[in-house]
């Protein structure tokens, strides 16, 4: 079965080109829209395997995200990895900090993305 | 190319953040195979083609304002990352939201550049809308440069920066001292740091 990684961006088009990318690399991809959404899915979706999460997003950044359902102990394991314009040091220290596993600054390449998932959710 | 000083902002933060609107704004159109030459002058007369016009506020404790780029829709369909099928073109709200994120990844790279000169700046989410002939409108305070550019296609590119500074001296430390030590260690686009 294949693993399920959840893609929270507030671009649609971002999304569906992340999509394409892990899906063709084996992976469900589940989307959400910002960080409110993305954590309600976290909560309703059974056996998700990571999130691939961007940082500014209107109604709940990505950061805050990650702290919300860090915060849950049903999801202190859950892997996240940043997808985002940022780079400044105290954003990822501060992600790193609040249990983040990675970051990746766009535009992202294709084969970084899919060995960064792999990486943190093993191969499909 | 024009430079355009508030009266608060001196010269010389002018003209480095002119330099990174110039090479952030052709890097990131690089990254989608779009070659655009950045000259000097306004962007000129309001063109007949449709048009999308995306831009994305920016703000912090020493600067903010907005990045505003305007370009033909046939230019913006040239960067869409997703193939379409049949070889059609991306939709109306599709080509929007990647304008949108188009304009976030150039103010993104702004951004990283000046955090490296200590200027730490917050983003707002971007928009794009459809334009016809729109012409860009100077601010005699605040705009610190505008920008036509020409793809290599021939399509006439609009790229609006409109900052004002929070500060009464220099935004930024001299050249030789601007960036800091360990700015080696920042990442860039495109870079992947596992944890």
């Amino acid at each position: 079965m294949a693993k399920k990684v959840m893609v929270v961006d507030d671009s649609r088009t971002m999304r569906q080109q992340v999509g394409i990318v892990l899906t063709a690399a084996g992976f469900e991809v589940i989307e959400a829209d910002d960080g409110i959404d993305g954590l309600e899915k976290v909560q309703q979706t059974a056996d998700l395997a990571m999130v691939l999460c961007d940082v500014n997003m209107p109604r709940m950044n990505g950061l805050d995200m990650l702290a919300a359902v860090k915060s849950d102990v049903r999801f202190t394991d859950l892997p996240f990895l940043m997808l985002t314009t940022e780079a400044q040091p105290a954003l990822i220290t501060r992600a790193k900090q609040a249990g983040a596993k990675g970051w990746i600054v766009k535009p992202f390449k294709p084969e970084l993305l899919v060995a960064a998932v792999r990486r943190l959710v093993g191969a499909v | 190319m024009t430079i355009q000083a508030t009266a608060a902002m001196h010269d010389t933060d002018a003209t480095i953040l002119r330099a990174q609107v110039v090479q952030c704004t052709r890097e990131a159109f690089a990254a989608y195979s779009i070659d655009v030459d950045l000259d000097e002058g306004d962007p000129g007369p309001p063109a007949h083609e449709a048009q999308i016009v995306a831009f994305i506020g920016f703000g912090g404790a020493r600067l903010r304002g907005t990045l505003t780029v305007m370009a033909p829709q046939q230019l913006w369909q040239m960067t869409y990352p997703i193939a379409v099928a049949d070889g059609g073109e991306a939709g109306a709200n599709d080509l929007l939201d990647w304008c949108g994120e188009v304009v976030n990844q150039v103010l993104g790279r702004i951004k990283n550049q000046l955090t490296r000169r200590g200027v730490e700046l917050q983003v707002s989410t971007p928009k794009a809308i459809h334009a016809r002939q729109l012409t860009i409108s100077r601010s005699a305070q605040r705009s610190v440069c505008i920008l036509r550019a020409r793809s290599e296609r021939g399509a006439a590119i609009g790229v609006w920066f409109d900052a004002a500074v929070e500060t009464t001296g220099m935004l930024f430390r001299s050249a030789s001292e601007a960036v800091p030590a360990d700015a080696e260690e920042s990442m860039i686009e495109g870079d992947l740091l596992m944890f």
